[in-house]
């Protein structure tokens, strides 16, 4: 072997030494339930965000505004929805920028919004002029800094004396005005994050319907290391309503879903059956209220056992179902459970004979 | 994790090689009779109910954080005749961390900080006793914490010795304080904004083993 050829082979044996930018990593931990949400009941959060070469969030060494954090209400597609990665920087720039304007003097001149004609521009009027385009943004930061006259009639908008990234992150939150903006709110590594569903949740006959999820995402984009570019971690956690609809059971044994006037249950005619909830986090729920659907000839009732994490695992309580009325109605069944703490797979079991359809579960519901 | 499991654990953990460790139980509490030797005859086991660990660490310099871990198990033996021959074992369940807020008991707990999961357990053994006056004892041993040993020296002062008004029981109270620097057992979470030092006081109370 020649040499050239030796350190070659050499060479290509070796581990290359190269300054990698490393992933950061975020996590989100839920103080109270996990899996549940409840309407105007907040949700209490921690966020940590940390990076091999940037620190980690609760250390200080990273700038609180650089962690963006979401809470939204995804109505369907939620299992692969994920927030675009610019707009973690979009976030950053208009949370960060909201404080900038509010300390800085633009409030003298220019306001939020206007019903009617200004002859200094509104932020609603600039966004909307720039439909909220934020490549523009350099060139509006570069105006806000040496000022500018011509782009809005001929009023002058004097220097301003910001760095040139506290500019473009005040126009950025200008920017986030286009609509019903500003949309995206700071929201710190450490908080509560409220769900309002009154304009989205439609009422059924087992209760509110929200098939969809309210996700709590967080992002990170690092500063990048050696040349390497930024890149982004990110962390979301998923909740899902209080009142599940029986569709949403898996693992059905016996139990087979059917369509009845216009509505979903999961039904067995004649026991043995069983369905889950799997992986649902008990913490803080005492009460599950079951919605049924059925008549005296039709689905009439029986007993429904409720076990942990096998068809016959612990019995957590029984929901006793008894239908009399001669058309399909609504019954409801409660059970009370001893405090338990942490994910457990929820096993609904119907015995011998018992014939019932359910509509929904509901975790501490009060209808 | 009961206090009788925890001490079953780490009689294991300290004693591997006592196959047979035999265990003096007492109720749901116990405590391990071989897994270390003092040469004083007085065994107390910890008194779950009445022992906990309280800690302290600064928070970005403003306030300090408080927490507490309430599943402790354990057990000395103490002869106030033979102070110098005393010996103290003591475990913690990790998970029992309480920080009065369910968030952050939950990222204490995580992999991020004292991974619960994976070291349940937070041990103590001594090593060595000094008698300062009648009612204090230094006491260096060694603290295990996420897998990682470091020496720990605990000012202990001794409160009461003696029966228990409600028991009956001869019984032994005492406060044990310590600091340690949590970036040594590998929690370097926070810092430098959250403290490194955790202060730490053990209100311990034993009940004489009969």
């Amino acid at each position: 072997m020649r040499r050239t050829q030796f350190f070659l082979l050499l060479g290509s044996m070796l581990p290359l030494a190269v300054a990698a930018n490393e992933l950061p990593t975020v996590s989100i931990y839920i103080g109270g339930n996990e899996t549940f949400f409840w309407d105007r009941f907040p949700i209490r959060y921690i966020v940590v965000a940390s990076d091999t070469e940037d620190g980690d969030s609760l250390s200080g060494a990273l700038d609180p505004y650089s962690v963006a954090i979401e809470f939204q209400y995804i109505a369907e597609n939620y299992d692969t929805f994920s927030p675009a990665p610019a707009e973690a920087g979009a976030i950053v720039g208009a949370t960060r920028g909201k404080e900038l304007v509010e300390a800085d003097d633009c409030f003298l001149c220019h306001s939020e919004r206007s019903t009617g004609p200004t002859a200094i521009p509104t932020y609603a009027a600039i966004a909307e002029k720039f439909q909220g385009n934020l490549s523009v943004a350099p060139a509006l930061a570069y105006n806000v800094i040496n000022g500018s006259q011509g782009i809005w009639g001929n009023m002058l908008m004097p220097a301003h004396a910001v760095p040139l990234e506290d500019a473009t992150a005040m126009v950025q939150y200008v920017l986030s005005f286009l609509g019903e903006g500003p949309a995206r709110t700071f929201r710190p590594i450490t908080g509560a994050v409220t769900p309002n569903v009154a304009m989205v949740a439609t009422q059924g006959p087992f209760g509110p319907e929200l098939p969809g999820r309210y996700l709590l995402t967080a992002s990170y984009t690092d500063r990048g290391n050696a040349g390497e570019p930024p890149a982004i971690g990110s962390a979301t956690h998923m909740f899902r309503h209080s009142n599940v609809p029986a569709m949403e059971l898996d693992s059905l044994e016996g139990f087979e879903s059917a369509a009845v006037e216009g509505t979903g249950v999961v039904a067995v005619r004649a026991g043995p059956a069983s369905a889950r909830l799997a992986s649902i986090d008990l913490s803080g729920v005492r009460n599950i209220t079951i919605a049924t659907l059925g008549s005296a000839r039709r689905w009439p009732g029986g007993r429904i056992d409720l076990r942990l994490d096998a068809p016959n695992g612990e019995l957590a309580g029984s929901f006793e179902i008894n239908h009399t009325s001669r058309e399909l109605a609504v019954g409801r069944a409660a059970v009370r459970l001893n405090p338990i703490d942490g994910r457990r797979d929820l096993y609904f079991v119907v015995g011998p004979d018992q014939s019932v359809a359910i509509g929904a579960i509901c975790f501490e519901c009060s209808y | 994790m009961r206090a009788s499991t925890l001490i079953a654990a780490i009689c294991a953990l300290l004693a591997p090689g006592i196959a047979q460790a035999q265990m003096l139980m007492d109720g749901h509490r116990g405590v391990c009779s071989d897994c270390h030797v003092g040469a004083a005859t007085d065994r107390y086991v910890l008194d779950t109910e009445n022992s906990m660990v309280v800690y302290a660490l600064d928070v970005f310099g403003f306030s300090k954080t408080i927490g507490t871990f309430r599943e402790i198990g354990g057990g000395f033996v103490f002869d106030p005749e033979d102070a110098e021959n005393a010996s103290v074992i003591a475990s913690i369940d990790a998970a029992s961390v309480d920080m009065s807020d369910p968030a952050l008991n939950r990222l204490v707990r995580s992999e991020r900080f004292l991974d619960a999961q994976a070291h349940p357990l937070i041990t103590f053994q001594s090593t060595a006793v000094e008698r300062i006056d009648a009612t204090h004892l230094r006491i260096d041993g060694q603290v295990s914490l996420r897998g990682i040993a470091k020496p720990v020296s605990l000012a202990v002062e001794i409160n009461k010795l003696g029966p228990h008004p409600l028991t009956g029981r001869r019984t032994a109270g005492i406060i044990a304080t310590g600091r340690l620097q949590r970036s040594e057992f590998g929690l370097t979470l926070g810092l430098p904004s959250i403290g490194d030092e955790i202060e730490f006081t053990l209100y311990a109370q034993g009940t004489l083993l009969e």
